[in-house]
């Protein structure tokens, strides 16, 4: 168990508690273990015991508000300094305030019983009103029970990671074989663009070889006819102009365009990766 | 540190709180291992003893940044410093009455 969880634990066991109540609690308890710092911090969550019952004596505190049932306090007060030395200190104190009543004489009740049983008037309300009630349990139980249960707890928190991690790469395994197949069609959408961008440039070249081509083959038709060697050559000098013409046009194009359309598609694969950056697949191009 | 083993009442509880609060504002987690120093009790007994002191009115608490969080500090009040002096007379008077009891006093100082 770690801080939070206790915290967390806390705050479920202090349902149906009065709210500020718990927010107080919530905050003492947070604030405490902050300074104990992270190299007490499991002691002291060992030492405090489970969060159920931390809650529990939160709970008693605040329900039970008067943990000094008043009228047998003031009789202990009373007939415990009847002989004393110094009455006048305990009986207005027994008068005014409830809470304040408890002696020292009250604490070590529950642990030394000998005493009181030699002076049974004086001594034997005590153990019942005080130290047995609200101190003797929460002082001894919260530290047996814990230590077995974190361990285990502890483990569990790994285990609970460990799943976590397995499952993830599980996923991305899963799902490799969409991610290749995304990045393929968008490969095949970009050699696509392509072959549609050189298009012009092919038929100008192409152009640019026919005309070439018919200039030569019309320069023979000067052995036909004058006429038609003109015609020839006239032609393939039209075909050359165009071709040329497409081929700027075309390198134009490209040195435009391309750079532009590379831009947008690595722009393009950034998006992708930031969505999806469990996977760090080389974008094809 | 030597624990005393046979004094975990309330009461004592109280006085040893104000008492720690009274010298110099403090917090908690400093109050609990303070007293921890003399008196065997566990970290989860302070926090409800600190509560019932602050309903009495005995003690106040103010909020104060520690190290870029809170820390909620206590402070005594007057009325705890009236307190903490009873329980001061109180505790010298057991103490007499114990040490009696221990070393030898007769019976009829008993009762």
């Amino acid at each position: 168990m770690n801080k939070s969880e206790f915290i967390e634990r806390l705050r479920e066991g202090l349902q149906g508690v009065a709210p500020e109540e718990r927010v107080a609690a919530l905050q003492y308890y947070t604030e405490y273990l902050d300074d104990a710092g992270p190299e007490r911090e499991q002691e002291v969550l060992a030492e405090l015991g489970s969060p159920e019952e931390v809650a529990a004596m939160i709970r008693a505190e605040s329900e039970g508000e008067g943990w000094t049932p008043p009228a047998k306090s003031g009789e202990a007060i009373s007939s415990a300094k009847e002989g004393a030395p110094a009455p006048k200190a305990p009986n207005p104190e027994g008068a005014k305030d409830e809470s304040t009543e408890a002696t020292f004489g009250m604490g070590p009740a529950p642990q030394a019983p000998n005493p009181p049983k030699e002076e049974p008037a004086q001594s034997s309300p005590p153990p019942h009103g005080y130290g047995g009630q609200t101190y003797g349990q929460p002082g001894a139980a919260p530290q047996a029970p814990p230590p077995p249960v974190y361990p285990q707890q502890g483990q569990q928190d790994a285990n609970k990671k460990t799943a976590i991690i397995i499952i993830v790469i599980l996923l991305c395994i899963l799902f490799s074989p969409v991610i290749a197949g995304v990045l393929g069609a968008l490969a095949g959408i970009l050699a696509a663009a392509i072959a549609v961008l050189l298009v012009p440039l092919i038929v100008g070249v192409s152009l640019v070889a026919a005309g070439i081509f018919t200039i030569v083959v019309g320069s023979f038709g000067f052995g036909i006819s004058l006429p038609t060697g003109f015609v020839s050559i006239g032609l393939g000098i039209l075909i050359l102009g165009l071709g040329l013409l497409c081929s700027f046009g075309g390198i134009l194009l490209l040195v435009k365009v391309i750079p532009a359309f590379f831009r947008g598609i690595a722009a393009l694969f950034r998006k992708i990766f930031k969505k999806e950056k469990k996977n760090s697949a080389t974008p094809a191009e | 540190m030597k624990r005393v083993t046979f004094n975990t009442g309330a009461a004592l509880l109280d006085a040893l709180v104000l008492s720690a609060v009274s010298k110099l504002d403090t917090y908690g987690y400093k109050i609990t291992q303070d007293v921890r120093e003399v008196v065997d009790i566990s970290e989860s007994t302070l926090y409800p003893v600190l509560r019932r002191l602050q309903k009495n009115g005995y003690l106040a608490a103010y909020d104060q940044e520690y190290a870029g969080r809170n820390r909620r500090y206590y402070t005594i009040t007057p009325e705890g410093e009236k307190q903490l002096e009873k329980y001061r007379k109180e505790w010298a008077d057991y103490r007499k009455k114990i040490e009696n009891l221990l070393f030898g006093g007769t019976d009829d100082e008993q009762k």
